[in-house]
């Protein structure tokens, strides 16, 4: 037995404890400060900091407090952002409230104030400042912290003017809640329901108005706030770090505009002859919510939720009020519908988790982001690969899918003509009119500006899609028979020239597509108003029951002329605006292509003219036309009556395609920055012509 | 001294060419609002005043342009600023030069002799469509002729096409139809020649690769044939001082109107275009130009002004007014390089063809289905065969003059004109074949002669040709109608109706009454030889149409069965299984899937709405 411990573990043991005395000493020579930062709102209110007019400008005052038990050393206050990564209009600024220093230190337990100041210019173009204020300091465990501004210019409306958007998306709900209310104290009341419908569609249309003259046109990605106006932004869900984040750019504000002028018309068009006609007006006002919330989502969960709301809407109405294959056209909708789900909700979980670190409205840190601003700072370029396919194509593979099922685009568009053959007018006439913009739209936002390396992947196929779908359009327009399947064809092919301008990832391209989609969607209405006015007194859509209107109704059928002229593009209507800057737009990188769309729409015009000739100009038929299941056995004089009210709206309808057409600046002058943004995402900014040469 | 000069088209500004197009326009609705209502002679005499009225302000614009010196008689109006995508400006312009004059005054005086000299009796009960008609196709014809770029022509020609197709459709249906997609091709191809001109004039190619400019370019040019005298050297720095003691010059800038221009360091807008002659005092001024939405402003650097100089600020790029192309081509540097010209030439499309004589291509293919021929069978025939020889029928072949200064770059372009010339006469002798009576088929043949006549005039001769054949032929062929039409004995009596022909091996024909002296040469030759076209075109021209027709009817028809039985047929198949598997669940769950959606529906937008006034997480 040794007394002893042996001689090597004293010696170990010494030098463990000569160690530990030489750490602890190395420890004590330089302290490490140990505060911790934190970021607060006077009240203790969450953020983000509201800032209110002062001094100058518009001015908010928030804190930084050590709660640590050592100093803190605060060495940076910043705005987040710089030049290459503009994130907040110009002219903000961010220091403490004394000494106007951007560093300071900070004993235990003590706070000092920082103020927050934009100076907005007297006439200024940017009404509203989003942002965050970026604190650097010595708590290296907390890291960089931030907390979240906005400023809001008041506006002429007041808190509806800073939440117009908001208004604008849940104004039709109000019928939903109406029915609700009369259903509830036992009362079925169509008529409330309907009037209240059409008021309450007069009152988004004016507002629509309004936001859309508000809108500043030349303000873009570069002014700040990623060149979007009437922002409203508030945390949603933390955990998935969702917002309910709305704004509009040039291009959603016009077509915000088209789906309330849309709506307008789908209201006031006849009802389908049904019981339910509350549930109706309460599933329009669904479909007309959830297209105007998918237009102005800036965040991919709420675009989601809105993309939803759209389908289960157009679902239920055409199911539940459509004709009698209207269950059939229902399911297939449903059909089509969840493959455009399935694909959309993968790329955007995809496009969520190969995000990176950023920070909600209110400062708060997140790992993923689900905005879709923020996901175009990303590059996916470099992302792991799915299924041995690279990240960016298919993720781009996906979301076309998703946009090709609503826009429609061949080979996804099989819904479209059995949705509008069998739904009812209204919905029709939404669907046709609005609910179809939401594809291009989509490829637009989400895949000019999120994914611009899949654009370009992309885009020659895109580019030869889009012709295809202009053919396969107009030859099947050229073959039907109903005004409205003729109207879905002829979207079909529509669709194809939008996704070939939007191919050419060129200002004019984009402006392009979408100066044609509202041309669209004026057309759309317009003819489905047709065929929809005619309904009350029999089911009509055949081109032989229709035959003759030019003799029997000539003011009709002029109507009916012109919405034919405004959906085949020619010069002086708004429709041909579109098509000039498509062709213009995607000339440049697919000549050959462009040649081949022109040639497409010879063929689209020979769809057209053909119904112009056998519904305006053909004499009708003396014997009692084909009749069926849902086909009224009226004569077709019977049918020839248009009240004035399907005179008034058409007639507006066709005053505005005329005035759009012979003076394109109002709609064009909203649209060009927006454009402008979402070619520039794909396609860097071109030379200088004198340089080049 | 700017760095470059050129032949730049020296303009006046007005502010009343619109008073040309409106009238026609005015009247075509008048006619429509209120004629319609009245008696027939009412719809005539407004006609007529309205048709005056046109002729007037016409007339009256050009006595403004013969007063204007040589040099300068072009009168300019934009009507409004309209918008701008990018480097696509989408303004819409008037241009009244002397081509445009003609044209205008000839249309002008032949749709008003019509007016006055036809009998009554040829608008039949519903006068006011037939002047409505006229007023229309007038009106179109006006803007096609005072359009300065692209689009206001494919405005002018649209409305045409619309008043051809419209005309057609009194009688004959079908004939409407041919006359509708006619114009859809002939508009089609102008808009697809004017978009390759329009990206030819810009950005760089580099394969099949293009870079688009994205930002406008300007440059100051000296009006004229040189950027500075021989001899004299370009301006050393430092001697600003006595530049600004000289006198100074003047600025004129006609394209991109609307755009603001900033002189030196102003902050506010110092001038917006168009301006002419804008006097500058003498020395160095530097320009920033703000063309319009989604652009940065250009800046043209240290411009000197002495001596009286005309200077311009010329856009550089892409664009689709006739103006601004001819003087992007006339421009040149100091060692009298044409820039523009030389880089414009080289472009081709891939595939090696020249850009310019793709675009020319086009532009001949638009012409040709734009140039009417001669008015449809069953129409109110000899009013409506001296306004089309007025108007329409004109277009084609004008616009090819409005870009004749792309001719030299277009290779055998000349040679298509003169057989795009030819190839009318032989269309209008094989219509005149067609046409029942004498009287008729010799008015066909005269219809084209303004169409014919002038293009080949234009490939043979060039622009001073093509005027004087243009002025000449319509005139002479409004002359012979108007006559025929007061010699009823003609064919079909008054015109309007024609008499009922007789069958015949090819088509259609009469037992000729006695007519005027020259009947072997106006009336005989051209029937023979349109009876031989017929024939020709029977078996050629009308195969090979027929066989395109109906190619496109069964590829409609196989496209249509296709997507009926083929691409949908899945989906159709899921949904009618989807149908029965709702039917059978809803006695399970115990109510209908509407209710079940609704409910759920109402369920998840109350949670909605709860997370968003309470996020949590």
């Amino acid at each position: 037995m040794r007394p002893f411990p042996p001689r090597w573990l004293v010696l170990l043991a010494s030098v463990v404890g000569i160690w530990l005395a030489l750490a602890g000493a190395s420890a004590a020579a330089s302290p490490r400060p140990s505060g911790r930062i934190v970021l607060t709102l006077p009240g203790g209110k969450r953020g983000p900091l509201v800032l209110t007019p002062g001094q100058g400008g518009w001015v908010g005052t928030m804190s930084v407090l050590n709660v640590g038990a050592e100093a803190l050393i605060v060495s940076r206050i910043a705005i987040r952002g710089d030049e290459d990564d503009v994130r907040s209009p110009s002219r903000l600024s961010a220091r403490f409230v004394d000494g106007a220093a951007t560093t300071a230190t900070l004993a235990p337990g003590s706070s000092k104030d920082i103020a927050v100041t934009w100076m907005p210019d007297r006439d200024p173009r940017v009404r509203q400042a989003f942002g965050h204020v970026v604190v650097t300091s010595t708590d290296e465990e907390t890291g960089e912290v931030a907390m979240g501004f906005r400023a809001q210019i008041p506006t002429a409306l007041g808190w509806a003017g800073e939440h117009a958007l908001s208004l604008l998306v849940g104004l039709p709900l109000l019928v939903v809640l109406v029915v609700g209310v009369a259903r509830a104290a036992g009362q079925r009341d169509q008529a409330l329901a309907r009037r209240t419908a059409i008021g309450l569609s007069v009152a988004q249309l004016l507002l629509a108005i309004w936001a859309y003259q508000h809108f500043v046109p030349d303000v873009g990605r570069l002014d700040g706030n990623d060149g979007f106006q009437l922002i409203e932004r508030s945390v949603w869900v933390r955990s998935i770090g969702a917002e309910l984040y709305l704004g509009v750019d040039g291009i959603s504000i016009a077509l915000v505009l088209l789906t309330t002028l849309v709506s307008l018309v789908a209201v006031v068009a006849p009802q389908p002859p049904s019981v339910r006609r509350d549930g109706y007006f309460c599933a329009l006002a669904l479909l007309n919510s959830g297209t105007l919330a998918a237009l102005v989502a800036l965040d991919m969960v709420v675009l989601f939720v809105a993309w939803q709301l759209v389908l289960v809407a157009m679902v239920m109405l055409v199911g539940g009020w459509g004709g009698a294959r209207g269950e059939h056209a229902a399911a297939k909708l449903a059909v089509y519908g969840a493959i455009g789900t399935g694909a959309m909700l993968a790329v955007f979980v995809a496009l969520s988790r190969a995000s990176g670190r950023t920070l909600l409205v209110d400062g708060s840190a997140i790992a993923h982001t689900m905005s879709i601003p923020e996901l175009a700072r990303t590059s996916f370029a470099n992302k792991p690969p799915i299924l041995d396919v690279p990240f960016v194509d298919a993720a781009w593979a996906l979301l076309f899918v998703a946009a090709a099922t609503a826009a429609p685009l061949v080979p996804l568009h099989g819904w479209l003509p059995d949705a509008l053959e069998e739904a009812p007018g209204g919905a029709a006439i939404l669907a046709a009119g609005a609910v179809v913009v939401l594809g291009p739209y989509l490829l637009v936002r989400a895949g000019l500006g999120a994914m611009p390396e899949g654009a370009r992947w992309a885009g020659p196929s895109l580019a030869a899609l889009g012709v295809l779908s202009v053919a396969y359009g107009s030859f099947c327009a050229m073959a039907q028979r109903d005004l409205r399947r003729f109207v879905a064809y002829s979207t079909v092919a529509s669709a194809g020239a939008w996704l070939f301008g939007v191919a050419g990832f060129t200002p004019q391209g984009a402006a392009g597509a979408v100066a044609g989609l509202f041309a669209h969607g004026l057309a759309a209405a317009m003819l489905l108003s047709v065929a929809v006015a005619l309904e009350p007194r029999g089911r009509v859509g055949e081109f032989a029951r229709l035959a003759g209107m030019a003799e029997r109704v000539p003011l009709f059928g002029l109507l009916l002329a012109v919405a034919l002229a405004l959906s085949l593009g020619v010069p002086g209507l708004a429709g041909f605006w579109g098509l000039l800057l498509v062709l213009a737009g995607g000339f440049s990188r697919h000549p050959v292509l462009a040649v081949l769309l022109a040639a497409s729409l010879v063929a689209s015009a020979a769809a057209h003219v053909r119904v112009a000739r056998l519904v305006l100009l053909r004499v009708p038929d003396s014997r009692s036309p084909r009749t069926g299941e849902g086909r009224s056995t009226a004569s077709p004089a019977a049918l020839y009556r248009p009240g004035p009210r399907e005179l008034a709206l058409l007639a507006s309808l066709a005053a505005l395609a005329l005035l759009l057409g012979l003076w394109p600046a109002p709609l064009l002058s909203q649209i060009a920055e927006g454009a402008r943004d979402a070619s520039a995402a794909v396609d860097p900014a071109g030379v200088d012509p004198a340089m080049a040469r | 001294m700017p760095d470059y000069a050129g032949s730049l088209q020296r303009l006046v500004l007005s502010r009343t060419l619109w008073l040309i197009v409106v009238w026609p326009a005015a009247g075509a609705m008048w006619q429509l609002l209120v004629e319609r209502r009245r008696p027939a002679y009412a719809a005539r005499r407004t006609a007529v005043i309205s048709l005056a009225l046109a002729l007037t302000a016409t007339i009256a614009h050009v006595v403004l342009l013969a007063r204007l010196s040589p040099g300068r008689r072009a009168l300019f109006q934009a009507l409004g600023s309209n918008s701008r995508i990018g480097q696509l400006d989408v303004s819409v312009a008037l241009w009244f030069d002397s081509l445009a004059a003609s044209a205008s005054v000839l249309a002008c005086v032949l749709a008003l002799g019509a007016a006055l000299l036809v009998p009554q009796r040829l608008a039949g009960v519903r006068g006011w469509r037939v002047w409505a008609w006229i007023h229309l196709t007038l009106g179109a014809s006006l803007v096609a002729f005072l359009a300065d770029g692209f689009v206001t022509t494919a405005i002018g020609w649209s409305l045409a096409a619309v008043c051809a197709a419209w005309l057609a459709a009194w009688t004959d249906p079908r004939a409407a139809r041919i006359a509708a997609t006619r114009g859809a091709v002939a508009v089609a191809a102008l808009v697809v020649g004017a978009v390759a001109i329009f990206w030819g004039l810009g950005g760089t190619w580099d394969g099949d690769e293009f870079a688009p400019d994205v930002q406008p370019a300007f440059v100051a040019a000296r009006m004229g044939s040189d950027p500075a005298p021989r001899g004299v050297p370009a301006r050393p720095p430092g001697s600003d001082e006595a530049a600004e003691r000289a006198p100074g010059g003047t600025l004129t800038m006609t394209g991109s109107p609307g755009a603001q221009v900033f002189v030196d360091e102003a902050r506010k807008e110092s001038l917006r275009a168009p301006f002419v002659g804008v006097p500058v005092q003498g020395g160095s001024h530097s320009f920033r130009i703000r063309r319009g939405a989604a652009t940065e402003e250009s800046v043209v650097p240290r411009v000197t002004f002495e001596g009286g100089d005309e200077i311009a600020l010329v856009p550089l790029g892409p664009t689709l007014a006739f103006r601004s192309i001819a003087d992007q081509l006339s421009l040149r540097d100091r060692r009298g390089d044409a820039f523009v010209r030389r880089a414009f030439e080289a472009r081709v499309l891939p595939g090696g063809m020249p850009l310019v004589a793709a675009a020319f291509l086009a532009w001949l293919v638009a012409a040709v289905a734009m140039s009417a021929p001669p008015p449809p069978a069953g129409s109110p025939r000899v009013l409506t065969a001296v306004v089309c020889g007025a108007g329409p029928a004109l277009l084609g072949p004008y616009f090819l003059v409005r870009v004749a200064n792309l001719t030299p770059l277009a290779p055998h372009a000349t040679t298509a004109l003169f057989a795009v010339g030819a190839v009318a006469l032989l269309a209008a002798a094989r219509v005149a074949a067609r046409v029942p009576g004498v009287g008729p088929q010799f008015l066909a043949v005269l219809a084209a002669a303004p169409v014919a006549v002038p293009c080949a005039a234009l490939g043979i001769g060039g622009t001073g040709a093509y005027l004087e054949a243009m002025m000449a032929s319509g005139l002479a062929a409004a002359g012979l109608h108007l006559l025929a039409s007061r010699r009823a004995a003609w064919g079909g009596g008054d015109g309007t109706s024609p008499a009922k022909p007789k069958r015949g091996r090819h088509g259609v024909h009469e037992r000729r009454r006695e007519g005027p002296p020259g009947e072997l040469l106006f009336v005989v030759v051209p029937e023979r030889l349109g009876l031989w076209f017929a024939s020709m075109e029977r078996w050629v021209v009308e195969a090979v149409a027929g066989a395109l027709a109906g190619l496109a009817r069964a590829g409609a028809w196989t496209v249509a069965t296709a997507d009926a039985h083929g691409l949908s047929k899945p989906a159709d198949a899921v949904a009618v299984r989807m149908t029965r598997a709702a039917h059978r669940l809803a006695p399970i769950v115990g109510g209908s899937m509407a209710r079940i959606v609704w409910t759920l529906l109402g369920v998840a937008g109350f949670a909605a709405l709860v997370h968003a006034l309470w996020p949590v997480g």
